[in-house]
């Protein structure tokens, strides 16, 4: 299990390595980061000063390198926009991303599941079918779209929840909450419903489909058979069968709630790193991407990692093939 | 049911676990400090202030939101003219010397008096290496402390408009950036920061309270401002946030989050306008937009034209103009919030004269000049083209190509995102641009200096197209040097003259200033953009 750990581990190093590098040639194209820097009436030969000075001139490769260097030593540079060191500036907005998303997540999982349960269950009651098509809409509507549509209905029209922002806040250490106020809660709920919507019905319709496979299985028949109660079939054996793939993919889907964020957080000016990535994308604000990019690569890493022992958790075949009885 | 519930009951619990991890004593973010007199000023622009150091970061936006928080020594408004901030009275007492009279009984806002040592210190800084504003102050050759509340400046040679951008230099506490090691500016190329980047001891009406960048930035009313007899202002706290997202900015002034924003997109001002409760305050940018041409090359980069170069003949420019219907772009784009110009200067710089004429709309005529030209099929060429810089830029364009085209100048429209844009045409990679010039210090001669001064003799400036002309680069250089109002006037109408003869660049229009803000707002739109918000009142 160690080896395991570690092994992934020194995956992901190579990983961000990559990722580190592929940035490093996108950032080629996105323009001169000096256009939002200086004042347009700075001359060019300071501009070309600064854009020795800052490195730009550097050939790629030494770029990336002296990246790599101070990355690993911690420092992300100063942002440009922003002017404060780029730890500071991303640590300040992860808190309020990791609430959105796991509120959002939360939504996606406590309501999806027990969706799908009911319209695999159910299959044809006219609840099914009202699950189904939510779901179809969920999947279909583009997140900016129905954030500008849920602002357009709760905050213009009927004037109950905040458009924008986050409310008020309570600091714990350096982690910031809005889970502790009212207006924080308030300010939560169009972003979550927009971040969440698509894999809410995501996650229905698989545990939906999924759970239709297992029903038909052999082994419920035979549970049947033994008299249990659907009760027990059903979530007993059923849907913990459907868990393996539902992991695999809800694992990646929450991945990418929290790391593309980015439109819903840019609709409501959700102040999280998603919206910073966006204006750092404008602003051409390259230590704040190359250390967002970094991050977001991490993270998945470390999501896959916890995908895989979840596995070994759900199913128990797993952990006998690997030899490692623990956990009996 | 209850394996879902047990795993999202788990989830929670770690999750809470996760919080109170790090758990200190908790604490109110929002600062449960005595209200401030006055109202609360909910305002929503575009972006952040990129610091609060505008020495540090000289760009509009910087220096347009430290504004509200230092003063200088001057401002300028056109229909005020240069008036006073920290500096009571100012004169030219020589050609070569400006001499400043001071404000007395002004304290900074941590309460130590203001002094000249104070201007003197300030100048130094913004003239550091490190400066990102020491163009404005090239032709400084000394500062000098006359007495405690006199100032002369010394230009380096006769300059009438030396002090015209003395609004961009914020006058900062001397003993406050010595203690606090921000005496000299944080060195934005060598990434740099320091404690005047993220706090603010200046003399101006507003104080920080607190600044979460990219998230908001909180100002307090100075009780003690100089000013507030002057300016009728109830505001007793700004609150700044920046939204990225137009709809969204829109959207929380229309459910009343907000009580200003700015900009508004065009496509929403008439809505603004007519819906209760919100208003449009619009008026017009003191800024430019025109076309630059290249008329070096001896061939296009970017056109179908082999061998020549087409642009170089004057009447293809004034096809060009011909062909553009500005009234239609101005209608169909700006909803008519625009205004059609003559000049490449707008109104309130020295040198703009309202009583020049565009060419007229004329495209039969703009045929004609091709056909005279040799161009009897017109000809194919590319114009680059900013995408989300300024307002309606990329509509606008598209809308100039398409009435070139009309002539039969097919153009390719190229619209990148700024930062793209602005170094391939600064980098000369262009044959047809789209730009536009605010005004350095509302001084005729510096745009006409920065935009059309030969690039043969010096290097820099923004003259894009190449334009090289003896004769008129003399002129600017005497009107730029000569400190008698008249004869100063009388030069800078010569040099417009030749602008308008030889159309090196064609001037289009001046874009819109949209702020949108709710109906007891009222607030005075200044030409630059700046919401100066002494101007601000809430009925």
């Amino acid at each position: 299990m160690i080896a395991f750990i570690v092994n992934r581990l020194f995956q992901s190093v190579l990983v961000m390595l990559a990722v580190a590098l592929i940035a490093f040639v996108l950032f080629q194209f996105a323009g001169d980061p000096l256009t939002h820097l200086v004042g347009l009436d700075v001359p060019a030969e300071e501009r070309e000063r600064l854009r020795q000075e800052l490195g730009f001139n550097d050939p790629l490769l030494v770029q990336y390198l002296r990246f790599i260097a101070n990355s690993a030593q911690g420092r992300f540079g100063i942002s440009y926009q922003f002017s404060r060191p780029v730890a500071e500036v991303i640590g300040v907005r992860i808190p309020a991303t990791l609430e959105l998303s796991f509120v959002a997540a939360a939504l996606a999982l406590g309501l999806g599941i027990p969706m799908g349960v009911y319209a695999a269950i159910h299959r044809g009651r006219p609840t099914s079918r009202l699950f189904l098509a939510v779901s179809l809409a969920g999947i279909s509507l583009p997140s900016f779209f129905l954030g500008i549509l849920l602002i357009y209905i709760f905050a213009v029209q009927l004037g109950v929840l905040p458009s924008f922002g986050r409310g008020e806040t309570v600091a714990f250490g350096w982690w910031t909450s809005g889970f502790f106020s009212a207006s924080g809660w308030k300010s939560l709920i169009l972003p979550a419903i927009t971040l969440g919507l698509f894999q809410l019905a995501f996650v229905m319709r698989l545990v939906q489909s999924e759970m239709l496979e297992v029903l038909r299985a052999d082994f419920i028949r035979f549970a049947r058979a033994r008299g249990l109660r659907d009760r027990a079939v059903h979530y007993g054996h059923a849907l913990r069968n459907t868990l393996i793939p539902l992991i695999t993919v809800a694992g990646l889907q929450i991945g990418s709630i929290t790391a593309f964020a980015i439109i819903t957080e840019t609709v409501f000016q959700w102040p999280g790193v998603g919206a910073l990535f966006i204006s750092a994308i404008r602003t051409v604000d390259i230590p704040v991407m190359a250390a967002y990019l970094l991050l977001v690569g991490f993270f998945f890493v470390v999501l896959n990692l916890a995908v895989d022992l979840l596995y070994l958790a759900v199913d128990p075949r797993l952990r006998v093939r690997g030899g490692d009885g623990a956990g009996h | 049911m209850t394996l879902t519930a047990r795993f999202v009951r788990r989830s929670v619990a770690a999750v809470s676990m996760l919080v109170l991890g790090g758990l200190s004593a908790p604490q109110a973010i929002a600062q449960a400090q005595a209200p401030a007199p006055g109202r609360d000023f909910r305002l929503a622009l575009e972006r952040d202030t990129s610091s609060l150091d505008s020495m540090r970061n000289w760009d509009a936006l910087t220096l347009a939101i430290t504004a509200n928080i230092y003063d200088p020594l001057i401002d300028f408004e056109p229909d005020r003219g240069f008036f006073s901030r920290l500096a009571e009275r100012w004169e030219q007492v020589e050609p070569n010397r400006w001499r400043f009279w001071l404000r007395r009984g002004v304290t900074f806002h941590d309460g130590t008096p203001f002094t000249a040592d104070d201007v003197v210190f300030s100048t130094e800084r913004m003239r550091n290496p490190k400066s990102r504003g020491r163009n404005v102050l090239r032709n400084l050759r000394e500062v000098v402390k006359v007495d405690d509340f006199t100032v002369d400046f010394i230009a380096s040679g006769p300059d009438p408009v030396l002090i015209n951008q003395f609004n961009t230099m914020m006058i900062m506490s001397r003993a406050w950036a010595e203690r606090n090691g921000a005496a000299e500016p944080a060195d934005f190329a060598r990434q740099e920061t320091n404690h005047a980047v993220n706090n603010a001891n200046g003399t101006g009406p507003f104080i920080v309270e607190t600044w979460e960048p990219g998230v908001r930035l909180v100002l307090r009313r100075n009780p003690n401002w100089w000013g507030w007899g002057e300016y009728r202002s109830n505001v007793g706290r700004a609150i700044l946030t920046p939204i990225a997202s137009p709809a969204t900015r829109v959207a929380g002034l229309l459910s009343g989050e907000l009580d200003m924003v700015s900009p508004v997109p065009v496509q929403d001002a008439q809505r603004l306008r007519t819906s209760p409760g919100t208003q449009i305050v619009a008026g017009h940018e003191a800024r430019a937009v025109f076309l630059g041409l290249d008329l070096k090359r001896d061939e296009l980069l970017h056109s179908s034209v082999r061998g020549a170069n087409p642009l170089r003949d004057i009447r293809v420019r004034q096809a060009m103009l011909h062909a553009i219907n500005v009234d239609a772009l101005n209608r169909v784009v700006f909803r008519g919030f625009a205004k059609p110009a003559a000049m490449i200067v707008p109104e309130g710089v020295s040198g703009f004269d309202p009583s020049r004429q565009r060419l007229p709309f004329d495209q039969a005529r703009a045929r004609a000049l091709l056909r005279e030209a040799g161009y009897p099929d017109g000809f194919r060429i590319t114009l680059d083209c900013p995408a989300g810089r300024e307002i309606g830029d990329r509509d606008a364009c598209e809308a100039m190509g398409t009435m070139l085209s009309q002539v039969g100048i097919r153009v390719e429209l190229l619209a990148q995102p700024p930062a793209r844009w602005f170094p391939k045409v600064v980098g000369q990679d262009t044959s047809l641009f789209y730009m536009s010039w605010g005004n350095n210090g509302w001084a005729g001669g510096n745009t006409l200096f920065d935009l059309l001064s030969c690039t043969e003799s010096r290097r820099g400036g923004f003259n894009m197209g190449g334009y090289c002309n003896a004769e008129f680069d003399a002129i600017v250089a005497r009107a730029r040097a000569e400190t008698r109002p008249q004869e100063h006037q009388r030069l800078l109408r010569e040099a417009f003259d030749v602008v308008a003869r030889e159309l090196p660049l064609l001037p289009i229009y001046y874009p819109p200033i949209l702020w949108g803000a709710r109906d007891f707002v009222t607030v005075k739109l200044r030409p630059d953009g700046r919401v100066f918000l002494p101007h601000v009142s809430l009925r």
